[in-house]
């Protein structure tokens, strides 16, 4: 559930979007289960019907990536200022990762927050494993070039 | 992905991180929704064919005893005494002969062969 919510979440760049995205491409496989002939490529096929639902909802909502209306402030343990940080640091992340490609964006986070290998990721997404070697380096490299460039200004929370 | 100088960065768009039942609650509502779905299949993915016949013995039962009961009818009702079938087929055979067997023997056996005809067909009708 959560490789599926981490794809959608790299195309749609919406949180809210992604948790729909990711429910509903769980039904339609379901439904369409017959469809996939090898049940080995079956993790791989629930991204792909993620991916195309997400770049549809894009489509259909004409969203531009990123543009969260309001970002949802789940009261913590931390206190507001806590919050409030937090909510900061995942616009600056979210913000960071604006300008990656999808993929990039998929395998970054697969990787890194998933925790899947190489290997894995590259049998899920049907690519080279040097393919997404190459990209996770590409995708971190620009990840961490936009953070540094975003912490040394002003907290963004105005652009939203 | 611990080298960004300050923790990890991507923890922040893991809605688990902040909320840790998010996962858990995520997947309930999600497997709620597939609820009615994964139902049907179960029941699809068990049903045999003692089932489907199972279902259908109402139906089957009676059409069954019926297809019998006509083959039973049908079977019983036919007369083997009757000779008129192979009686009108003999009939037709020789009807079909009695024209054309005469020019043909008179071509193969001679004068011989003729009068013996003639004495046969004259004897046999």
């Amino acid at each position: 559930m959560r490789p599926a919510y981490l794809v959608a979440l790299s195309v749609t760049g919406n949180q809210e979007d992604a948790e729909d995205v990711s429910q509903e491409a769980f039904l339609v496989a379901l439904k369409r289960l017959d469809d996939c002939r090898n049940p080995e490529k079956f993790g791989g096929w629930l991204l792909t019907i993620v991916r195309n639902r997400s770049r549809n909802l894009l489509r259909r909502e004409g969203i531009r990536r990123g543009e969260e209306l309001t970002p949802e402030l789940t009261p913590g343990s931390g206190g507001p200022e806590h919050d409030l940080e937090r909510a900061e640091m995942r616009d600056h992340v979210e913000e960071a990762l604006e300008g990656l490609s999808d993929l990039r964006k998929e395998v970054l986070l697969l990787h890194d927050l998933q925790g899947w290998k190489h290997r894995e990721i590259a049998l899920r997404l049907d690519l080279p494993e040097g393919t997404v070697r190459s990209h996770l380096h590409f995708a971190r490299k620009h990840l961490r070039e936009r953070l540094e460039t975003l912490r040394g200004q002003t907290p963004s929370r105005g652009k939203r | 992905m611990n080298d960004f100088g300050n923790g990890d960065p991507l923890r922040h768009l893991d809605p688990g991180s902040r909320d840790p039942s998010f996962w858990p609650r995520f997947h309930s509502r999600v497997m709620g929704s597939a609820r009615e779905e994964l139902a049907r299949r179960r029941m699809t993915a068990d049903v045999t064919i003692l089932d489907v016949v199972f279902a259908w013995r109402r139906a089957l039962v009676p059409m069954a005893l019926l297809a019998a009961a006509w083959a039973g009818i049908l079977l019983f009702s036919h007369d083997p005494g009757s000779p008129a079938a192979p009686v009108a087929l003999e009939q037709a055979l020789i009807e079909d002969l009695a024209d054309a067997t005469i020019p043909v023997v008179l071509e193969q056996g001679g004068e011989g062969a003729l009068q013996g005809v003639l004495l046969t067909a004259a004897g046999g009708f």
